[in-house]
């Protein structure tokens, strides 16, 4: 069977491949969901494409202002309007002449416009003018035939103001779609869900949908579009360490990180997530491996100098294109399109090393904060395939405690590595501290180290010296008789 | 003698409440919904003037003014073409019509047309 595509970016890939020429499609959602958007932006991509399209309307809602919404949006082409996107209304035809009257203007349409793809938006009026619930059945058993007769194409827009649930047209028709707007907290959130789907398989569940003046588009799950770790994987190809420049630090990783695997630098604010982020990104550059640094937090400007500080010869490397700095507002804009974004420059710009800076704000980014998990681990399984060693900073809370709580869930048992950060008090200075909580599959150095941050980068020092130093991170001292009392 | 004009559309509303000004304003109106419709109502029931909608299911706004002016009995009735799509209108040898209203257009445009197509008898 032949498909057709409905250019909606990310539609597609939810339908796996698009439309089957020749289907019936419901398009299902509230006032408001964006259908008629959707319709039109379908059409004029088909049009772009060669086909003859028609656009019905059965609602009351004028041709007029329903243009004129459109022509603020960015895929409105006037040149293809009465050529290949005819506007019609079937109202009045369904007025007077019911619904056998709206299948012989359909059919006639069709033949004499040579239509390939017909949207007809207001379902509900079809169903408000049958006269039972049998005739309505019938109507959609007709509009099948004609559109499996003469391969066109059909999109039946249908507001679900009336009761929700699944309704007779939806077992007939070979797809639903169904358009959404939900509250989360604060944010309003479009989405969209395939809730069936004749003849292949689709993306389930719900993906974001945006509407702008560029149209609609939706992102797909990210994690529903990767490929999910399984225990039938090949083992990962052995690739070579992602040392830190650091000689104390690599030496306790017995060299560096295995290449290719992912490390959780966990710490409170101010421990120095950052700036081993950018320790790890220059080593990288260094050998010319190229490397990104993605944050929420910081500007690249403010990165860069940062970098000069530390002589890490940030800037050098950004202009001979083996360092790119991608900063993401903390604002709305949602785990898929983040994770999107990165891997797309992961892609584009041949990136080897990932610094990863808040994995805390991936967080806030996340509408379903259940769904972080899941992406976290499609993101990073697919980091792995695509050879890339990551560092992903996650803050932890306190900034003196004497517990770790992770603060995503589940998060740390999918990491390969674990590097832990902490500051301690000790004689009414503050020092960092660096320890391995875990390295996958491999001896590691597990002794508490202290970390300090000099004008030539970073520097892991010899293992610290008092004796008394936990992995709680309540620094002591024995030698202090003052204490001991 | 009523003058009367007749309107083709298809839609649902802007020439219901066009016909009325109309009706209102002393004209005799009648309706088509499309441009074979709208050729028939003026076989039976003359008109002075004809408003056509642009795009239309079986017969558009066009292709019933080329009839209207292929056909000595209908050749002389001025015709205006309404639509939202200016983009759309026929150019050159195909502009066969007298006037256009861009839609939405006020009442007071549409007087003002027919007026001007159609004055007092």
């Amino acid at each position: 069977m032949t498909r057709i595509e409905t250019g909606i970016p990310g539609l597609d890939t939810i339908l796996n491949g698009g439309l089957f020429k020749g289907g019936v499609y419901i398009i299902e959602g509230p006032p408001g969901s964006g259908k008629t958007i959707l319709g039109n932006q379908v059409c004029f991509h088909r049009a772009a494409a060669g086909d003859s399209t028609i656009y019905i309307t059965l609602l009351a809602e004028s041709h007029t202002r329903m243009i004129a919404h459109l022509r603020t949006m960015e895929f409105f082409r006037p040149e293809l309007i009465a050529s290949a996107i005819y506007y019609i209304s079937a109202f009045k035809v369904l007025e007077e002449s019911g619904l056998d009257g709206l299948l012989k203007s359909l059919q006639e349409a069709v033949h004499q416009r040579k239509a390939a793809f017909v949207v007809l938006d207001g379902l509900v009026s079809a169903e408000e003018f049958a006269p039972t619930a049998r005739a309505y059945k019938k109507f959609i058993h007709e509009l099948q035939t004609i559109s499996s007769m003469t391969g066109c194409t059909v999109l039946l827009l249908s507001s679900t103001e009336r009761a929700a649930g699944f309704r007779p047209e939806h077992t007939m028709v070979d797809g639903l779609i169904e358009l959404g707007d939900t509250v989360v907290g604060v944010q309003s959130l479009r989405h969209v869900v395939v809730r069936k789907l004749r003849g292949t398989r689709q993306l389930r569940g719900r993906h974001a949908m945006e509407v702008s003046s560029a149209g609609i588009k939706i992102r797909p799950r990210i994690e529903t579009l990767l490929h999910l770790p399984d225990e039938d994987d090949p083992a990962p190809r052995q690739m070579a360490q992602a040392n830190f420049g650091v000689i104390g630090l690599d030496a306790m990783l017995r060299g560096g990180l295995p290449g290719g695997s992912n490390t959780i630098v966990l710490g409170p604010s101010g421990s120095g997530k950052t700036m081993l982020g950018l320790q790890f990104l220059s080593a990288g550059v260094r050998e010319d491996q190229i490397g990104l640094y993605f944050g929420f937090y910081e500007r690249p400007a403010s990165l860069l100098a940062k970098g000069v500080r530390l002589g890490l010869g940030l800037e050098a490397a950004r202009e001979r294109g083996v360092l790119h700095l991608l900063w993401e507002p903390p604002i709305e804009s949602g785990l898929d399109a983040v994770v999107e974004r990165v891997l797309r420059a992961v892609v584009d710009r041949r990136v080897t090393r990932l610094c990863f800076d808040g994995l805390h704000g991936f967080r806030h980014h996340a509408e379903y904060p259940e769904r972080t998990r899941a992406v976290f681990s499609a993101f990073a399984a697919e980091l792995t395939r695509l050879g890339v060693t990551t560092l992903f900073t996650l803050e932890t809370g306190e900034i003196v405690s004497a517990g770790i709580a992770i603060p995503i869930d589940g998060v740390s048992a999918l990491a390969d590595n674990i590097l832990l950060l902490r500051h301690v008090e000790l004689r009414s200075q503050l020092y960092r501290l660096i320890s391995i909580l875990k390295v996958r599959d491999r001896a590691y150095d597990g002794a508490i180290r202290e970390f300090q941050i000099t004008d030539r980068g970073v520097v892991v020092a010899d293992t610290f010296d008092s004796a008394e130093q936990i992995l709680t991170g309540a620094a002591r001292t024995i030698t202090d008789p003052e204490s001991q009392r | 003698m009523t003058q009367s004009v007749l309107i083709v559309d298809d839609e649902f509303g802007l020439a219901d409440i066009t016909a009325d000004l109309l009706r209102d304003a002393g004209y005799d109106v009648r309706l088509a919904i499309n441009g074979k419709l709208g050729l028939d109502s003026l076989v039976e029931h003359p008109a002075h003037l004809v408003l056509t909608d642009l795009m239309m299911p079986v017969m558009d706004g066009p292709e019933m003014i080329r009839r209207m002016r292929a056909d000595p009995r209908f050749a002389a009735i001025p015709a205006v073409l309404m639509t939202a799509l200016p983009e759309a209108i026929p150019h050159g040898e195909h502009a066969l019509h007298d006037a256009v209203l861009i839609k939405p257009f006020s009442l007071a445009e549409v007087l003002a047309i027919v007026r001007r197509l159609l004055p007092p008898a």
